[in-house]
């Protein structure tokens, strides 16, 4: 089994052989769990919400194509899974995290030199409010863009929409990021 | 008429690589002379680098993920059977088989369904495709020119002999890859010789057989390198099979480890069958 395609598998897991989604589980957690992270922002909810990917993937399976490759599909499902959990957490709490508290405070805590951890702190911390402030249809294209170095048209592919789209939102979010931390001070140079 | 506002709006598909080549070339015009778009887009390229660096982090995956996820999908039914398998159609069979030969094959692929599980545990089958995401697919019509080709005497990395051992020892280091030795004597297939060559880009060692006066051409192939067309999925003999037929050559695809095998032969796939069991069950490594 673990030499058959991913296509193949999800057809066969639709058709009743729960043990080939079990193989697509163990190809495809570690990135479904890290795009989680990234929009859960902690991970005690990055575990549920990756948990709930999966389990919506495995009822979905009979809308999938097996023509077209299964990872696009699958990173679609998860975005949109993790859009609408994070729209029911805002409706509970106004605010959501990117997961960039937990490893930039790890980051900024393993500067040798005190005052560069003083730095790293507060461009992560502006960072991550720069990033919160984005709707949530510009922060979901600009994580699966910049964290999962996805191309445009695997973007557009995920998100639906036309390429120009994808392109279009992840350029809204820069500019915004760009703008929101040059008004906390925060230059953006490499 | 090129705006800076369609610029910009089109600066990251430009910088990704993205964009049609004639619309490239309008941009790079356009940033040649206008300095505010060349700002523009050389702050979208710091912005979504300094996004990267800082959210780049090795998340490790909780060990309990993977348990959790199979014990809520074993609380749930299994899913209704929405997806149909894309079927072909064959020609009528040239050498005039019984026709109970197909309603076999039915009964085979029935007795896999009854007993799919007992199968899958203790048969790992050939399976139809190894495959890398960026590996280009295979092309039968190439196949096909090959296959078509005679076994000429004395061309570059060829072998002739009909030893299955010999040959795949010989063509291995020509290919680079480790040639499997296939010998089909049990099933009336006389080994003539083998060739190295190359199918877009990727060697290939090529075995020819002599099958009761039928010429038939075995392809191997590294699976990671290049992958097999999207086929009929078959069974026969508790083995996974692609199938395919087309202008009267017919073509049985099989994987093995991280090789890719495909059998051309001007005979059904249906009649290959039996063959391509026999090549997969006695094959070893040469």
């Amino acid at each position: 089994m673990s030499h058959l395609p991913d296509e193949v598998l999800a057809r066969r897991a639709a058709a009743g052989h729960r043990e080939c989604f079990e193989e697509l589980l163990a190809r495809h957690r570690d990135r479904v769990y890290r795009l989680c992270y990234r929009m859960a922002g902690n991970t005690e909810d990055a575990e549920d919400w990756a948990q709930e990917c999966f389990v919506r993937a495995y009822r979905q399976l009979g809308h999938y194509n097996p023509q077209l490759p299964f990872e696009p599909w699958l990173l679609r499902v998860t975005s949109n899974t993790c859009l609408n959990l994070i729209k029911a957490r805002g409706r509970r709490q106004d605010r959501f995290q990117l997961g960039l508290g937990e490893e930039m405070g790890e980051r900024a805590s393993a500067a040798p030199d005190p005052l560069d951890a003083a730095v790293c702190a507060e461009e992560a911390q502006a960072i991550r409010a720069a990033l919160e402030t984005l709707p949530p249809t510009l922060r979901q294209a600009v994580v699966l863009r910049v964290l999962e170095d996805l191309s445009f048209r695997e973007l557009a592919e995920i998100l639906g929409v036309p390429l120009q789209t994808a392109a279009t939102r992840v350029r809204r979010a820069l500019v915004q990021v760009r703008e929101r931390l040059a008004k906390s001070g925060i230059e953006v140079v490499l | 008429m090129v705006t800076c506002r369609w610029v910009q709006d089109r600066l990251l598909l430009y910088l990704a690589g993205e964009i049609d080549p004639r619309l490239a070339a309008k941009l790079c015009r356009h940033l040649e002379r206008c300095g505010r778009c060349t700002r523009v887009a050389e702050e979208l390229a710091e912005t979504q680098e300094v996004l990267g660096n800082a959210l780049e982090q090795a998340i490790a995956t909780p060990a309990t993920l993977h348990e959790r996820v199979m014990d809520a999908l074993r609380a749930l039914p299994a899913p209704a059977p929405g997806l149909s398998v894309p079927t072909r159609s064959f020609s009528t069979a040239r050498w005039g088989w019984p026709a109970f030969a197909s309603a076999g094959l039915c009964l085979l692929a029935a007795g896999f369904l009854l007993g799919r599980e007992q199968a899958l545990n203790n048969h790992p089958p050939a399976t139809p495709a190894v495959r890398s995401p960026a590996a280009p697919i295979l092309s039968l019509a190439l196949l096909a020119a090959d296959h078509e080709k005679p076994l000429q005497v004395a061309q570059p990395d060829q072998v002739v002999g009909s030893d299955p051992w010999q040959v795949a020892h010989a063509l291995a280091p020509r290919v680079a890859f480790p040639v499997t030795a296939v010998d089909l004597r049990n099933a009336d297939a006389r080994l003539l010789g083998g060739q190295a060559q190359r199918v877009q880009g990727v060697p290939v060692a090529f075995q020819r057989y002599d099958w009761r006066g039928e010429r038939v051409s075995l392809f191997q192939m590294d699976g990671r390198k290049i992958a097999l067309p999207g086929l009929r999925e078959t069974t026969f003999d508790g083995h996974c099979f692609l199938i395919g037929e087309r202008e009267g050559l017919g073509y049985v695809l099989w994987c093995k480890g991280t090789t890719n095998f495909v059998l051309v032969a001007r005979a059904t796939p249906e009649q290959l069958l039996r063959l391509a069991s026999a090549a997969g069950g006695a094959s070893t490594r040469g």
